[in-house]
């Protein structure tokens, strides 16, 4: 013998199952497939670079500024890079030096603490930001550039 | 004749045969439509909504980690591209009607079944589908027509699997109550015939 609530269920499932699904207009499948294909010609046409590629690019920019920046400031030549004693008597002396003069300069600024915080949330939301849509981060960066 | 199953054609997709979408689509688009008439209750909206959701599908196809259904995610992404649409036309929100009265017996619902053809049938069920707030005709759809599961309906409209239960509960009794309504109404004109 069925209770209330399996007469309930029983009545509404054979009701409904007579119900019928809505169709959506005769060029439904059609209208999104021709999309598609517009899409992916137009991603043909347009040659983006990989993820990776964008990667590598910018994080070259800024490593090749330095390199470009250590080698005027330091006066090396491609030669002296492989000279051992131009390592331990130029080389780290002037590093030291670099790293002394920089801690002297922020040592001598006063910066509000507020404008830390800030600058440094922008910078932890920025990271955090680039590590969930890396995918789509890294078009995205470079279009607002 | 078995047909292949979305995972077949989705694997087509990625390894580049676009056309397989179409096997989707022809799938699938009926449900998703349905889902978002009954959210909209305006077809050329959920028309455009199914389209949409349809390619959103498509160009994260890569993204789909299988690990539910095809048509559990696809509806999940028309569903909520429903609800924000009418969350931006700022439409009104029908108020859910919480109180039911049960003043029904179910034989007399049996016995008025029985006296209702199935055409008659078919035509009340859809227009009391028809007129339950948006949320409340995808549910008992998705649960009934289509057969989803509690937790795939969970994981389409993104409520808890006890408050999908509740819902369907209480959709279940409105609309046997309606139609306990409907089905005296038509004794009452017979009677007067």
């Amino acid at each position: 013998m069925m209770n209330n609530k399996d007469h309930t269920e029983d009545i509404i499932r054979k009701l409904v199952q007579k119900s019928e699904l809505e169709s959506p207009s005769d060029g439904f499948t059609d209208n999104i497939m021709n999309k598609i294909q517009t899409e992916s010609q137009l991603e043909e046409v347009k040659p983006v670079p990989g993820n990776n590629l964008w990667y590598w690019i910018i994080v070259a920019i800024p490593v090749s500024l330095l390199v470009g920046v250590a080698l005027y400031y330091f006066r090396l030549d491609f030669a002296g890079l492989f000279n051992f004693d131009y390592f331990t008597q130029t080389l780290i002396p002037y590093t030291r030096d670099l790293f002394g003069r920089v801690s002297d300069i922020m040592s001598n600024q006063e910066f509000s603490p507020i404008l830390m915080v800030v600058l440094i949330s922008v910078g932890f939301l920025m990271i955090i930001e680039r590590a969930l849509h890396f995918g789509k981060g890294m078009k995205s960066y470079l279009f607002i550039i | 004749m078995e047909y292949p199953g979305d995972n077949f054609y989705i694997e087509k997709i990625l390894s580049g045969d676009t056309s397989a979408f179409a096997h989707l689509v022809n799938r699938h688009k009926d449900m998703a439509f349905t889902i978002a008439v009954r959210i909209l209750k305006n077809r050329e909206d959920a028309e455009e909504i199914a389209q949409d959701a349809f390619l959103k599908a498509y160009n994260s196809l890569n993204k789909f980690k299988q690990k539910s259904k095809f048509s559990t995610w696809l509806y999940s992404i028309v569903y909520n591209a429903a609800i924000s649409r009418i969350r931006k036309k700022q439409l009104e929100m029908l108020p859910v009607d919480d109180h039911i009265i049960e003043n029904y017996t179910f034989d007399d619902i049996t016995t008025g079944i029985n006296e209702i053809d199935e055409e008659e049938q078919k035509k009340f069920i859809n227009n009391a589908i028809a007129e339950l707030p948006e949320t409340e005709s995808v549910l008992i759809t998705l649960y009934y027509k289509e057969e989803n599961s509690i937790d795939q309906i969970s994981a389409i409209v993104g409520l808890s699997s006890s408050n999908v239960k509740v819902k369907l509960h209480r959709i279940r009794k409105k609309l046997l109550t309606e139609f306990n309504g409907y089905i005296k109404k038509k004794e009452e004109v017979k009677s007067i015939t």
